[in-house]
Order: structure tokens, then sequence, then C-alpha cells
């Protein structure tokens, strides 16, 4: 084989050591809050056949979507996001189910992100997905749980941006437009472009009165009660009287989780960007410029799927997360270290190999290796492997504390009284 | 609370936008039209200023490494990015058109052959028209490729007309008007929203 030296394709990565451990945590963290939730975790396929992403409206792009080709020619596609999936699964496996499905994933997505971007091409996101709850209660929940696993992250500086597509749906459902004007308004107010917008609106023969309303969508974000204040003054008919319901509703009942102070409004989310049908979510961590966390209710996906039933799910981007905790130094917490590495000669290894297992069973870390007299080799690399104490079994235990820098000798009875002594002392501390 | 950063291009665009920050009390007495820093801090310390190459700075603004950037609407038409685009400044006008010799027809029988600085802009537009076509990708003095014979037609950043003219080539067809563009990070409008809204409201008053 020619080992070229563009082994790596962009975007993808290796993860050892510290940073393994450091995204185990996190995941770890994550998962247990959606537990205590009462979602069950699930896992769906890596790749599954094309056709099922590429049917559903308001999924990614096909370009940038990863594919692969199976053996009988059918166009395979790694798995680009992690709510169609869940949605398919619970569509087809529960088509009669009437109770209520929640279930938590923690998994690779792939995407053919554009090359020279810096964008991953396969990252890990965590998320939940509840279906058959229509409430604003279980939207509550959601934004919750996604509050939750920030804070416990350690945020401390971010906020969730609430949004309601059915609100600017309602109010495009007045103008008369064709569908590809409506595409560009909705992208307009998406990417709040001002400007564009009051140019694109003079060249319609909307009325003026709802002109004036279609200006101020762009600026309906912050502080929620200013928020609903201008919004209810826009209402003109019964979708977007709802929307504005529902919004104030699950408002209402985050307060009670006492999670509203983390919570303001935009109401320039626009249904074009995905499968959602009404609460839209994001998260912000302050000074990072990127959405770390993001979902909303999607009523309608698994009708595609041939089910119905109303949903509402969050996503979290933990490659993301990783990110904005090493710009605010908050890796901590996490070491790969070895206790004790355990040396012995020949004649001492069954005595050695009894003494690690029992240190083991103590919860130790530990290493053997047989040695002849390179000990200074096995200090010098010990740095490398962040191990603690060397222990060169002989008749006596000739314990070196790398750390401390000194060497203590023990019998076996004096270095396990010891270990217990340090015991009492550690769990005292 | 951190500074809040803003991207330019060096060239005369950022001169209008300096001007125009000025207008609403943001200065940066240390710039300099020859000056060789990239970065500078307004009176108060509140605005960072920083020079990138003009088509960078949709990137730069899309990952959050500045807040703000100034930038005409070709590069974003050119090099589309997930940011917000508030403000039309109005600075900056011309075309972005297809030239090529006055008298040019084209040539059913095979693909056309356009040159330009602007591939993607110049790939869709023509797409969209249904033409099929082939895009080469030039990095200056885009005029000479008809003369050349290099391609068919240009596609490039008219303002008076005057290089065309010079070279022998004319505006056959207006894609799309060009202006400056406030494009806006979507999470700093949000984070550092106090000290962005000043900026957008006080430009908006003056553009």
């Amino acid at each position: 084989m020619v080992f070229s030296k563009d082994i790596f394709p962009e975007g993808v990565e290796d993860l050892y050591c510290k940073e393994y451990e450091f995204k185990e945590k996190i995941v770890t963290v994550i998962k247990n809050i959606f537990k205590s939730f009462g979602y069950n975790q699930i896992v769906t396929p890596s790749f599954e056949y094309y056709d099922l992403y590429n049917g559903i409206d308001g999924v990614l792009p096909r370009e940038n979507m990863l594919k692969l080709i199976d053996n009988s020619g059918r166009i395979l596609v790694l798995r680009p996001d992690a709510t169609i999936p869940v949605a398919r699964m619970a569509a087809t496996n529960y088509k009669n189910n009437k109770e209520m499905l929640k279930l938590s994933y923690v998994t690779n997505i792939f995407r053919a992100n554009k090359s020279g971007t810096g964008d991953k091409r396969e990252f890990i996101q965590g998320g939940i997905e509840y279906f058959g709850n229509n409430k604003p209660d279980c939207d509550a929940e959601i934004i919750a749980v996604g509050i939750k696993c920030l804070l416990e992250c350690g945020f401390k500086d971010f906020h969730v941006d609430l949004g309601q597509v059915e609100f600017m749906k309602g109010l495009i459902d007045e103008a008369n437009l064709n569908k590809f004007e409506k595409l560009k308004l909705h992208n307009l107010i998406e990417n709040k472009n001002y400007g564009d917008l009051k140019e694109f609106l003079e060249n319609t023969d909307i009325t003026s009165s709802l002109k004036e309303k279609f200006y101020m969508i762009p600026k309906l974000y912050g502080k929620p009660k200013k928020v609903l204040d201008m919004a209810r003054e826009l209402v003109i008919n019964e979708k977007m009287d709802k929307a504005l319901n529902n919004l104030e509703d699950v408002y209402n009942i985050l307060k009670d989780y006492d999670f509203d102070k983390y919570i303001l409004f935009d109401l320039g989310f626009t249904k074009e960007q995905g499968y959602y049908t009404g609460i839209m979510l994001k998260g912000y961590v302050n000074n990072f410029g990127e959405v770390v966390l993001s979902g909303g209710r999607y009523d309608n996906l698994t009708k595609q799927f041939g089910a119905n039933k109303p949903a509402c799910g969050f996503g979290l981007n933990i490659n993301k997360i990783i990110e904005v905790m090493e710009m605010y130094d908050m890796k901590r917490d996490v070491d790969c270290f070895t206790d004790y590495l355990v040396l012995y000669k020949e004649n001492f290894r069954g005595k050695a190999i009894k003494l690690s297992q029992n240190l083991r069973d103590r919860g130790f870390v530990v290493e053997t290796n047989p040695y002849e007299n390179d000990i200074k080799f096995y200090i010098e690399n010990s740095t490398f492997r962040n191990t603690k104490k060397i222990i060169e079994v002989e008749e006596l235990l000739k314990v070196i504390n790398i750390y401390k820098n000194d060497v203590k000798k023990y019998n076996e009875n004096q270095f396990y009284k010891d270990l217990d002594y340090n015991e009492i002392i550690a769990s005292i501390h | 609370m951190d500074a809040v950063k803003i991207a330019l291009a060096k060239g005369r665009l950022a001169d209008d936008a300096i001007t125009l920050l000025g207008k609403i009390g943001i200065n940066f007495n240390d710039y300099s039209k020859k000056s060789r820093k990239l970065i500078f801090k307004d009176d108060c310390e509140k605005i960072k200023l920083v020079f990138v190459k003009s088509s960078d700075i949709p990137v730069y603004v899309e990952k959050g490494a500045v807040d703000i950037g100034i930038v005409g609407k070709d590069v974003l038409l050119e090099n589309e990015a997930d940011v917000y685009e508030i403000l039309n400044l109005n600075v900056g006008k011309c075309k972005i058109c297809v030239a090529g010799f006055k008298n040019y027809e084209r040539i059913h029988s095979r693909k056309l052959i356009i040159a330009s600085k602007y591939p993607n802009i110049a790939k869709k537009y023509f797409n969209k028209k249904g033409i099929f076509n082939e895009v080469i990708k030039l990095n200056g003095s885009v005029e000479l490729a008809p003369i050349l014979g290099l391609s068919d037609v240009i596609v490039d950043i008219v303002e008076t007309g005057t290089t065309l003219k010079e070279n022998g080539l004319v505006v056959l067809e207006e894609i799309h008007d060009i202006s400056a563009r406030l494009v806006v990070n979507k999470v700093s409008l949000k984070t550092k929203n106090e000290e962005i809204e000043k900026i957008i409201s006080g430009l908006e008053r003056i553009v």
C-alpha cells in the first residue's frame, strides 16, 4: 500500500485520551438528564436509503448528504439528521400506538459540507424526541431539558430563543403571492434583511397596511414581554392569534421550571428552514457565534411515514458544546492516569500479579510489566503515561512516588495498612 | 462586556463605511488609509475594527469571529453565508453585469463560455436561464478574456462602464444591483443585542 501523507478527509478527527474522556463525560451528563425525564435510548442505523431523506420536505439539501452505493446499486445516505430516522422508527413500529413515546439518542451525524469551511463532516449530536403529545407542556418540557443540559454542562451565560413558525405562516397566508415569491419572502425575513424586504414588498401589490406588518416582523425579537406586545398588534387572523397564545403558554410553563430567565423570543423564525410546525428553539452561548442547541415541534413528519403523531424534540451539538467549553477554559476534572505501575522480575511475577489484582479490586488503575535493570526508562516514561507511583516487587515492595519524587520500602502488610490509612484520610477529605 | 468587532475590507468601501460610522458617533481616530495596521479601536474602546479580504468577510461573520461585517452584495451573492443581512447601506453602488462585444451573438450549437471573478453568480444566473454554460474563474483583468478568445462573455462588476468601454466591451445584461450591506452574526445579534442594535438603528437613520 502506498501510504500517502494525505490520509485524512476534511472535517473528521481522531479523539483520544483526555479529549475522549471529556467527550464521554459530557455525554454521560446529558444522557443522565434525558433519563431523569423518562426518555428511553434509541439508536437507528448509521445509514439508510437515500429515498428516505430525499422524499421529505425541509430536510437539508441533497448535496449535503454523504452517499454510498450498495451492491444492488441502491443509494444509501450516512445519517444526515437524527430526527427523521427516529420519526421513521416511531411511525413504522408504533403506528397504532396511541401512547406517548419518549426517545433519546446520542449519535454521529454526517454531512458533506463544502470544503475549506472548517465545518465538521462527522459530529456528535445528542437529543430527545417526544411523540404523541401536542400540549404546550410537552414543548416546555423539551425546552426545559435543553436548558437543563446547558446548565449541567456548566454554562451560565446562555439563552434560548423561542419562535413560533405558524405566526409567520399566518401573515404570509394573507398576502396573495405565488410560491416563488413566498419563498423569497421567507428568506428575507429569516435573514432579517430589512433593506431588501422593503424593496421586495414595494414591487408587489400587497396592501400597504399588510406591508407595514411585514416590515415589523424582522424586528420581533428580544425580551418575551416586549415581543408579545408588539406581535399582538400585528395579529390579523386566527392562526397568528393561536400561535402567539401557544408561545405565551409555553413561556408561562417555563416560569414554573424557573427557566424563563433564559428565554428570549424571535418571531422571525420561519417554516422554510425545516419540518417544524409550531414552537421552534435555538440555544446560544454568549461570545460563541454558532447555535449549540436547536429543535421544535414537528407534527407532520410522521405523516410522511404513514402515521399521525404530534411530536417535539431538540438536538444538542456536542462538538460545539466542547468547543465552547474549551473557549471558556471549562475543561476540568478529566485526566488519563495510572495509579500504580507494578514492575517485577520473573521470580516475583506471581506476587506482582496478585498485588496488582488486589489493587484493581480496590479501584486503582494498575499496569504491570517485567523489567531488568531499566527502571530509569520506566520512570521517564511515567511522565508521558501520567503514572503516579511505581512499585518494584522484590522481597520488599519498593514504592517510587513520581509526584513527590521519593522512595519508600514496605513489606506487604505495611503496604496494605498504609493504603487503608490513606483511604480513610481520603474519605474524610 | 466584550467589544463589538466589525470587519471591513480595505479600499473605497472601507472609507465610506468609516465615514458612516463617524456620523453615528463611532470614531476611529488612529485610522488612516496608509496605515498598515489591521486592527483599530474606537475612541471609547467599545468597538474593534478589523481589516480582512472582502471575500472572507461572510465567513468571519458566519462563524462569529467578528460580530458585524460591511461588505458588498456581490461578495454575499458569491459566497453565500448564514448571516443576518440587516441593512442596505446604499453606498458603493454598482451593478453586476454580463458584458461582451457589442455585436455578440450567441452560438446555440455549443456551450456558452463565461469568464468571471464571480463563478457562482455567473453559473447560477445562466443555469436559471437554462443556458448550457461553462464558467472560467479568473482573478483579475476579466475584460481580457473575450478579447483574447478565452470566453464568449464575462460577468463582472460595472460601476461607470469606463473599463469596459476602453476595452471595446458593452453591458449585455444586468444581473443584480450591488451596494454595501451590513451583515450581522446570527448569535451576536442576540447576545450583544444592545450594542449592535444601537449601531443598526443609528445607521438605519442615516442611510
